[in-house]
C-alpha cells in the first residue's frame, strides 16, 4: 500500500501554526503502522519553496534532512512523460464536469503514475481531492459529503 | 549466510554454551542454525536500530518549535489561491 502526499499534507508536518486538530489527525494516521510517505519532486519543490521563505528558522533544512534520511518521507522518481499523459487522460475524463485546475491535474496524475493507493491532501479549496477519488485513489482525510458527491456524480459520468 | 561467519547448531549451543558465549564475549558472531536453516545470530553488538519511520520523534520536534516560526500552511494556501486566480482569469476554470 503506497501513501502519496500532496504538499498540503507535507507542509503541515513542518508548521507549528498548522491547525492543532489537523496535525493531531495526521499524527494518529501516520503513527498507526508507522507509514512512509512518498512524494514527487513537484511536491518537494513546492514545499521547499514555502519553507525557504524563512531559511533562518532551519525548517527547510529539517525537511531536507528528513528527505535525505528517507525513513518517513521518500521522494520517488516519476516518469514525467507518463504523468503528463495521465494528466491529459484525467482532463479528457473529468475536466468538463469537475473543472480541476491544471496544477491539480498534474498533482493527481503524478500520484497515479507513482502507483499511489492513498492520496493525502488537505487542499479543500480546489477539486483536487474529488479528482483524486474520481481517478481511483483513496483520499485521506476522508472526503466530505460534498466532495464525495462531486467524485461520484461527476467522476463516473 | 555471511562469508567468514561461524555457524552453530542448537545442539552445539546446548553442549558448548560456555565456550560459545565466551567467544561472543570476545567479539565473535555466530549464525545460529536449526535443521539446516538460520534462526538467528549470537553477537556481542546490539542489533542496528530498526529502519522504521518513527513519526513520534517527528511530532515531538514539531511540538518543540516556537509558534511564531510557522505560517507555511498559509503561504502554500496563498500560493495555490494565486495560481487558481490566474487560471480563472484565463478562463480555464469557468
Amino acid at each position: 500500500m503506497r501513501f502519496t502526499a500532496d504538499s498540503s499534507a507535507i507542509v503541515r508536518l513542518y508548521d507549528p501554526q498548522a491547525l492543532a486538530g489537523e496535525v493531531e489527525e495526521l499524527r494518529r494516521f501516520l503513527e498507526e503502522d508507522e507509514k512512509v510517505l512518498t512524494l514527487s519532486d513537484l511536491a518537494r519543490v513546492e514545499v521547499l519553496n514555502v519553507l525557504l521563505r524563512r531559511p533562518e528558522w532551519g525548517t527547510a533544512m529539517k525537511f531536507e534532512q528528513d528527505l535525505a534520511e528517507g525513513l518517513r518521507l521518500r521522494v520517488e522518481a516519476v516518469a514525467w512523460p507518463m504523468a503528463f499523459r495521465q494528466a491529459e487522460s484525467l482532463a479528457r475524463r473529468f475536466s468538463a464536469r469537475l473543472r480541476p485546475g491544471g496544477h491539480d491535474l498534474v498533482l493527481v496524475a503524478t500520484a497515479v503514475t507513482m502507483g499511489a493507493t492513498w492520496f493525502l491532501s488537505f487542499d479543500r479549496n480546489t477539486r483536487q481531492r474529488s479528482l483524486a477519488a474520481a481517478a481511483g485513489l483513496k483520499v485521506w482525510p476522508p472526503l466530505s459529503k460534498d466532495e464525495r458527491g462531486h467524485a461520484r456524480r461527476r467522476g463516473h459520468a | 549466510m555471511m562469508p567468514d561467519m561461524k555457524t552453530v547448531t542448537i545442539r552445539d549451543l546446548n553442549r558448548q554454551t560456555a565456550s560459545i558465549l565466551e567467544a561472543v564475549e570476545h567479539g565473535e558472531t555466530f549464525e545460529l542454525r536449526r535443521n539446516g536453516k538460520t534462526v538467528g545470530y549470537l553477537s556481542p553488538a546490539p542489533p542496528p536500530p530498526a529502519n522504521i519511520p518513527n513519526w513520534k520523534a517527528h511530532f515531538e520536534w514539531l511540538r518543540r518549535q516556537p509558534r511564531n516560526r510557522g505560517g507555511f500552511v498559509k503561504a502554500l494556501d496563498d500560493e495555490r489561491r494565486r495560481l487558481r486566480a490566474r487560471e480563472e482569469a484565463s478562463g480555464n476554470l469557468r
